[in-house]
């Protein structure tokens, strides 16, 4: 299959480390190329940062579990080549508004004049990697996430509270978040399979914050007092909160399926797989181990002795005590004399002379009663070892938690084969061991929500605080160090990645909002960099720089826009954000265009966009002039003569105008000497004649002799009569009469008499 | 005590092999990579993305420019235009602030650097939509690289090119890009003999609006990077040495400071090393220059540095044909290799 244009569809690779292809099978398009060896991969080799110093390098050698990226056309041609030899290198740019888009290019070292050996073949291919976008789903996810952070910094900031009640509240809030993070879980089943790996991350999320939650969030102890009217006794919650944990993850986290079918028609003596099932239901404390007694219990073939002793096993396993907030006390007794029970019993089979049966039986005592050797090795994972343990000891308190849980990793046999710890066990361990910084740093193979959320939680629960940032002690240094605060770095982390996202780009800024030391950094770094098509994108970008007081930042995107609009001719809203801006300089680019523009066609129009523009007297003399003209015209042609005169003598004097411009107003002065003299009154004042004398002279004669020629060979093309206009040089002639005439005017009636009669 | 350290350490290990030994599915962020084949005629010197990463700039010793733009439509990028840029191979290609509109700085071994400008009426691919609106020609030498100043400097731009000199260049009307005015012209090296052949000049502005405009210099065969700023009297200055180096620099990059109380400037050298400066302003007329260890992964000569957005992943790139990225450990300071990004030739016997 050959590919004809250039352009490859998106091949999705892992950027950070490996992972398993499976959940990338959805959108991994066969590769294809012409010829074998057009074939190229990228792989990805990924070093692992441990806490160790030195690294682990860990590189994929079987083939499947390559990261493979096939590109066409090929990269190079061969895969032995020694670029040291050639002219040829890689090179690398980051995308300027992404955290980690990049495009790597191969590229020249030096100038083809400089080299001479010419490659058979310019391998001139650009490479662009960028991370997927955002997955849409998560959208309503992430708004809904961002009210609970929210309300975690209401509680956090009510300072009259005392610090009880602040808990409290806070404890409401990350339970919340478990609550939208199960209702997201549920939404994600109900899609199907097509949302597998998103189900997968999420249900690993719920997983690890439900268990932080029972772990770290409720059990308060310096709040003990307080908190016990609350959540009554911590001891037997824990017990009780991990057991409905286990129940609800434990077969997320270590599978076990068994199809009861199987044991219909079971000898209860002989077979093992029906105890093997039954020790495995009772470790996880799975009430189904009593459904798969009742299964047994129903084959009329057993001995009685066998049905009496499976009886007993039902009714200890049945009556097994969970903690269900009675009095710490009554509960405590009534575990004892169950455990006596169960141990009386014990006693008895033990003397029995069939050796398998009740070896079986005992067995399930010992799990009952929470034998750690024997839980152990009879386990498929250190989590089901605990958890089995948690269940039989449901008096537990978090450190003695703590220390098991130790005790199950130890001894637990990781290097067994097939029995290797997966992330989540990892994570899980790291949290139960209380290391919670170096757990969440470990959830960031889980997802950047999770990291952001859960450090957020845990800070505001003052669980986590600041790494010292040391610099390395190799180099010469000044001992400086700085803190690093683990809740920010972790919240910038995960914004910054919506940051190019066409929806959620908001929502980063809104996080950085919640950070305090680089939080605005943030903000000033990708604010400018978002980019807009439209004016309510434009105003929103706007705001959140008026929001957190980033002025300079302000007004470079409206000088972005002001100038967008000049190039698209889109004077007024270009005036607009230039104004807005306090960009003097590109507003007298367009009032010379302006300017310009009537100079060479003596058309008005344009000026009429000028109405829609609020101006005041703070707003720049360009944009006044622009406005006063358009006024000056409009008065002609209502016939408001007095208010004319007043308006072009202002702008001459002005001398805003450059000097390409001055004929024009000069000329402009024309109608109004015109109207004086048909109607045989003063309009211009002596002082305006002056003014206009000593102009027209400097234009002639004088300075702007050049500038004068210049703007009438630009006005001659409009000034014919079949356009209603006198020739430029007549017009000129006109007008130096003109203002003669009028200075006798004014000479013979006095300026006082003018207006007299003129309307105005 | 001996048994809980001995606990301590068996966890730890636990930890470590976990991540060592097994190959653990870890959840990262998934990339797409997407490969454009630029059609020059021979090979690219550079590749630039626009302020906005919307668009990219490529130059080539074909002395043609071309300009990509991203089509959100066809999910590819797409030229714009191509055009003869220059008479020689163009070496380097800048976007200006878009606040300046749509401009680019070409730089070239013909000695010259040019601005075009884009003319938003004319249509794509026509060979006309960006029209050169100067020619600088003060250069005696190849200019090696050139760079538009950030934003709040004004429309200003430096080159620095194969005569040992950095030329600082500004349009004092930012509406008339064909005056452009020199202000500055400083000699790079000290070694005034055999300019030419020292080559390998780069540059990077500081980013950073808080503090003096300053510029780090990549003096090439000199084994140094140098800083230079403005001083009191706007003039600009040699004014420290970035040393470490036992051979030629081929790429200096200063990172955004993201509003850090100190700055990172990364150097890639032909001593195969990558190296990281840190300068915290204490000193009163200086930095305190503190050079991390070096990051000799590449094991061969590495061409290119360049810092992301934030100034918080660094890339670097060489003669093995791999892309490396580092970031700063939070916990020891220390910069590590994230990832590694290379080409592997795929087995002969893969089905197609």
């Amino acid at each position: 299959m050959s590919i004809s244009n250039n352009r490859l569809p998106d091949v999705p690779f892992t950027f950070q480390s490996e992972r398993s292809h499976s959940d990338l099978e959805d959108f991994i398009p066969t590769p294809s190329s012409p010829r074998n060896n057009d074939v190229g991969v990228f792989r990805l080799s990924q070093i692992i940062i441990s806490d160790n110093e030195e690294p682990f390098i860990e590189y994929s050698e079987s083939s499947d579990e390559k990261q493979l990226v096939y590109l066409n056309p090929p990269y190079i041609q061969e895969n032995d080549v020694d670029w040291s030899e050639t002219n040829k290198t890689l090179g690398v740019k980051f995308k300027p508004n992404s955290r980690n888009n990049l495009i790597c290019y191969l590229m020249g070292k030096a100038p083809q004049e400089e080299y001479e050996e010419k490659d058979d073949r310019p391998d001139d291919q650009v490479y662009e990697f960028s991370p997927f976008d955002v997955n849409n789903n998560r959208a309503a996810f992430y708004n809904e996430s961002f009210m609970r952070i929210l309300k975690a910094v209401e509680c956090d900031k009510e300072q009259k509270n005392p610090r009880v009640l602040t808990i409290t509240n806070l404890s409401k809030v990350y339970w919340d978040y478990a609550k939208i993070l199960e209702n997201h879980v549920e939404k994600l089943k109900s899609q199907g399979k097509r949302t597998y790996t998103e189900l997968n991350t999420f249900q690993n999320i719920l997983i690890i914050w439900e268990l932080c939650g029972i772990i770290y969030i409720n059990p308060k102890k310096e709040y003990h007092e307080e908190l016990s009217r609350i959540f009554q006794n911590s001891y037997g919650r824990l017990s009780k909160e991990l057991t409905d944990w286990s129940n609800k993850y434990l077969h997320l986290l270590d599978p076990f399926e068994f199809d009861e079918t199987n044991f219909i028609e079971v000898n209860i003596q002989n077979d093992d797989d029906f105890w093997r099932c039954l020790r495995k239901l009772v470790l996880r404390g799975s009430p189904r181990a009593i459904d798969l007694l009742d299964l047994a219990l129903n084959n009329e073939d057993e001995d009685g002795f066998v049905v009496e002793y499976l009886m007993q096993i039902k009714q200890m396993i049945f009556s097994r005590p969970q903690y269900r907030q009675k009095e710490f006390d009554k509960f405590s007794n009534f575990f004892r004399e169950w455990s006596d029970k169960i141990k009386g019993f014990k006693n008895e089979l033990l003397s029995q002379r069939n050796e398998n049966f009740p070896g079986n039986i005992i067995s399930i005592c010992d799990i009952l009663l929470g034998d750690t050797e024997f839980i152990l090795e009879n386990s498929s994972s250190w989590i089901e070892a605990l958890m089995s343990m948690v269940i039989s000891h449901p008096l537990w308190d978090v450190q003695v938690l703590s220390e098991k849980a130790r005790e199950c990793l130890y001894r637990w046999p990781f290097n067994k084969e097939n029995n290797e710890p997966k992330t989540l066990d990892k994570i899980i361990a790291l949290f139960f061991h209380r290391d919670l910084e170096q757990g969440i740093k470990y959830c960031e193979d889980i997802d950047e929500w999770l990291v952001a959320h859960l450090s957020d939680m845990f800070k505001k629960f003052e669980l986590i605080g600041k790494i010292r940032f040391q610099s390395h002690r190799h180099i010469k240094t000044n001992g400086s160090t700085t803190d690093v605060d683990i809740r920010e770095f972790s919240l910038l982390n995960f914004a910054e990645s919506f940051v190019s996202h066409h929806s959620l780009w908001q929502l980063a800024f809104k996080y950085f909002e919640l950070c305090e030391t680089y939080g605005k950094s943030y903000i000033a770094e990708h604010i400018v960099r978002i980019p807009f098509d439209n004016e309510r994108k434009l105003s929103k970008i706007l705001n959140i720089c008026k929001h957190n007081g980033l002025d300079f930042q302000a007004k470079t995107i409206l000088r972005i826009a002001g100038k967008r609009c000049l190039q698209e001719k889109r004077y007024v809203s270009s005036i607009k954000y230039f104004m807005d801006a306090g960009d003097t300089a590109s507003l007298e680019v367009i009032f010379r265009i302006f300017l310009d523009y009537y100079t060479d066609t003596g058309d008005l129009s344009m000026f009429n966009q000028l109405e829609s523009v609020q101006l005041d007297e703070s707003s720049p003399d360009s944009m006044k002039f622009l406005s006063r003209y358009r006024q000056f015209h409009e008065l002609m042609q209502s016939r408001f003569y007095q208010k004319a005169r007043i308006y072009i003598m202002e702008l001459i004097r002005s001398q805003i105008a450059p000097t390409t411009f001055l004929p024009v107003l000069v000329l402009n002065t024309l109608p109004l000497f015109r109207v004086a003299q048909q109607n045989n009154t003063v309009i211009l004042t002596n002082a305006d004649n002056f003014e206009i004398l000593r102009n027209l002279y400097n234009l002639v004669h004088g300075m702007y002799q050049d500038e004068c020629v210049n703007c009438l060979e630009r006005m001659r093309s409009w000034h014919t009569y079949t356009n209603g206009y006198a020739d430029i040089d007549e017009k000129l002639s006109v007008l130096w009469t003109a203002v003669n005439n009028n200075q006798l005017v004014v000479y013979k009636y006095g300026e006082a008499s003018s207006s007299c009669w003129i309307s105005d | 005590m001996t048994e809980f350290l001995f606990k301590e350490l068996m966890l730890h290990e636990f930890l470590r092999n976990s991540v060592q030994k097994k190959k653990i599915k870890k959840k990262t962020s998934l990339m797409a990579v997407q490969a454009f084949e630029s059609s020059h005629d021979d090979l690219i010197h550079d590749v630039s993305y626009d302020f906005y990463g919307k668009r990219l700039a490529t130059c080539s010793s074909d002395q043609r420019v071309k300009v990509w733009e991203y089509s959100q439509e066809n999910s590819c990028w797409e030229p714009v235009d191509t055009w003869k840029a220059h008479e020689g191979s163009v070496l380097k290609v800048s976007w200006a602030h878009p606040e300046f509109g749509q401009v680019i700085a070409t730089c070239s071994f013909d000695r010259t650097v040019r601005i075009w400008e884009e003319q938003e009426h004319e249509s794509r691919n026509s060979g006309k939509r960006w029209t050169e609106k100067a020619v600088l020609r003060e250069s005696t030498g190849s200019v090696q690289d050139v760079e538009f100043a950030p934003n709040y400097m004004g429309l200003k731009f430096a080159t620095c090119a194969a005569d040992g000199m950095l030329r600082i260049y500004e349009a004092l009307e930012v509406n008339n890009l064909a005056q452009w005015t020199l202000m500055e012209e400083i000699s790079i090296t000290t070694n005034t003999a055999g300019k030419e052949s020292d080559g390998h000049y780069c540059l990077s502005w500081c980013p950073s609006r808080s503090t003096t405009p300053m510029i780090v210099i990549g003096c090439g065969k000199e084994n140094c990077a140098k800083i230079f700023r403005q001083d009191s009297t706007n003039r600009w200055q040699a004014f420290e040495i970035l040393e470490g180096h036992t051979n030629t620099v081929y790429d200096v990059s200063w990172a955004p400071s993201m509003g850090r109380a100190y700055h990172l400037i990364a150097t890639a050298s032909k001593d195969h090393n990558v190296r990281i400066f840190k300068l915290v302003d204490n000193k009163k007329d200086g930095f305190d220059i503190i050079l991390a260890p070096e990051l000799s992964d590449h094991s061969v000569e590495v061409w290119k540095v360049e810092w992301n957005v934030t100034g918080t992943i660094l890339s670097s790139s060489g003669d093995d044909g791999r892309v490396r990225l580092w970031k700063c450990l939070l916990q020891s300071g220390e910069w590590k290799c994230m990832s590694t990004i290379y080409y592997d030739r795929q087995p002969e016997s893969m089905e197609m």
